[in-house]
């Protein structure tokens, strides 16, 4: 066989293969690997639903507010209580409320499906002989960058619950 | 080296290559016919094995040894048909020089290529406690610890390079920071309970919190195992294994979140229905 490329590229093809080759992983270790990637496929399907339910609660919510307060000064009279009152919250912290929660089903939503782009890789890793530490080193990314954002929700979180109890909400 | 070899001096109780002798198979058969009243109970098998167990594989399960056998079978029929095509003469004259090639055929059976690395490993671990041909039920067989290393430089390692490590390193920091962050959530709301101000939903989140952290910070720990130790694999997997744990319990409770959650707006929609 003809030997193409100088001897440096010769090394670094060399080091990429050996980078990229087969993990001899055993019976138990697969049953390991194979069992994050059902989860982590599991739980990135729940996240994706849960975020599509808080969008579709969110734009429930939201057309039932306006077609009540829409419909209300029609059928409203003279000394009815109105069905809704909104009391002296602000339209604008109800407005800050739905930006929030529509940012935390997005990465809600962005994170579930790095969960599922991880447990692809990890299963690439246990059905196939080839690759797999190219794979894994896929999933790992993909997982680093769901912990990230989960990162980011649980100080949002964090800050949510201070407030919460310094405001005395009862939480 | 007892049953593993094959060019010992022929013996009626070993001549098949697996070691076991072929009457105490015969002792095991059991009549098929049903017994009668008059009969005696039949008594109960002694739980001892009747032949004799080589050394170093008494720990074998049996499906490995059946494995081993097989595999040395398959290896003592090769080297039978060998020796048929030699000459005689030569045979009869150097029966002595032949054990040792034939041992030293022994060392890669054909039938061995196929095992798994584990495998192997454990055959390779019970043909060397044969040699010490001392067997010890309480104290399984160990690598000696020039030979441990060897074998893990082979089987535990993966080469990761730079961007690898770098990965894992900033996986295992994230995973930590949101672990510790967790941990906080959890507490807190557990203690919440104990101020007067939680209910008991409080202490079961601040728990499932807890356990989520805890199992999170020992994955960092391996991770960080993954990078400053040589098993690379094994610890990798324990990372992987504690991962796991975190997301199934994360997943559970989206889960009930869900459930929860379906279940309050149902209920709100119906009070708002009725009340409209």
């Amino acid at each position: 066989m003809a030997d193409s490329g100088t001897r440096p590229e010769r090394y670094v093809r060399m080091a990429k293969t050996r980078s990229l080759s087969r993990i001899p992983f055993d019976p138990r270790e697969e049953r390991v690997v194979a069992g994050l990637a059902r989860w982590m496929g599991l739980l990135g399907r729940f996240q994706i639903v849960a975020s599509v339910f808080i969008f579709v609660v969110l734009l429930a919510v939201t057309g039932i507010v306006t077609t009540v307060e829409v419909i209300e000064p029609a059928t409203n009279g003279a000394g009815e209580e109105p069905l809704v009152s909104v009391g002296e919250v602000s339209r604008e912290a109800i407005g800050a409320v739905v930006a929030v929660v529509v940012l935390f089903s997005l990465l809600f939503l962005r994170g579930g499906m790095l969960l599922l782009s991880a447990s692809d890789d990890l299963d690439t890793v246990v059905n196939t002989d080839e690759l797999d530490q190219h794979h894994l080193e896929g999933a790992l990314r993909r997982l680093k960058s769901y912990f990230v954002l989960e990162s980011l929700l649980m100080v949002a979180i964090s800050v949510g619950l201070y407030y919460a109890t310094a405001a005395g909400w009862g939480l | 080296m007892g049953a593993l070899t094959v060019g010992e001096p022929a013996d009626e109780d070993n001549k098949r290559p697996s070691g076991i002798p072929p009457r105490a198979s015969e002792k095991r058969r059991v009549s098929l016919r049903p017994p009668g009243k008059s009969d005696p109970p039949p008594e109960r098998r002694d739980p001892t094995p009747t032949h004799a167990v080589p050394p170093g594989l008494g720990h074998m399960s049996t499906t490995a040894r059946q494995r081993l056998e097989l595999a040395l079978d398959v290896d003592s029929a090769e080297l039978e048909v060998d020796d048929e095509g030699d000459d005689d003469e030569v045979r009869e004259e150097a029966p002595v020089d032949q054990a040792p090639r034939r041992r030293e055929r022994t060392k890669t059976p054909m039938g061995l290529k196929n095992m798994t690395t584990s495998a192997r490993h454990r055959l390779e671990l019970a043909v060397e406690h044969d040699d010490d041909d001392v067997f010890d039920p309480k104290k399984p067989p160990t690598l000696p610890k020039e030979r441990l290393s060897d074998v893990d430089l082979r089987i535990g390692t993966i080469p990761f390079d730079d961007e690898g490590q770098k990965i894992i390193r900033s996986l295992a920091g994230w995973i930590g920071f949101c672990g510790v962050i967790t941990l906080g959530i959890g507490a807190l709301t557990g203690l919440s309970y104990v101020t007067g101000e939680g209910s008991v939903a409080h202490v079961v989140v601040g728990i499932l919190a807890t356990a989520i952290s805890f199992w999170q910070l020992m994955a960092v720990w391996s991770l960080r195992k993954v990078i400053t130790e040589r098993r690379q694999q094994h610890h990798m997997v324990h990372a992987l294994g504690h991962i796991r744990s975190a997301l199934l319990l994360k997943a559970l409770l989206v889960c009930a979140a869900m459930v929860l959650g379906c279940f309050t707006f149902s209920i709100a929609g119906s009070l708002l229905f009725l009340l409209g």
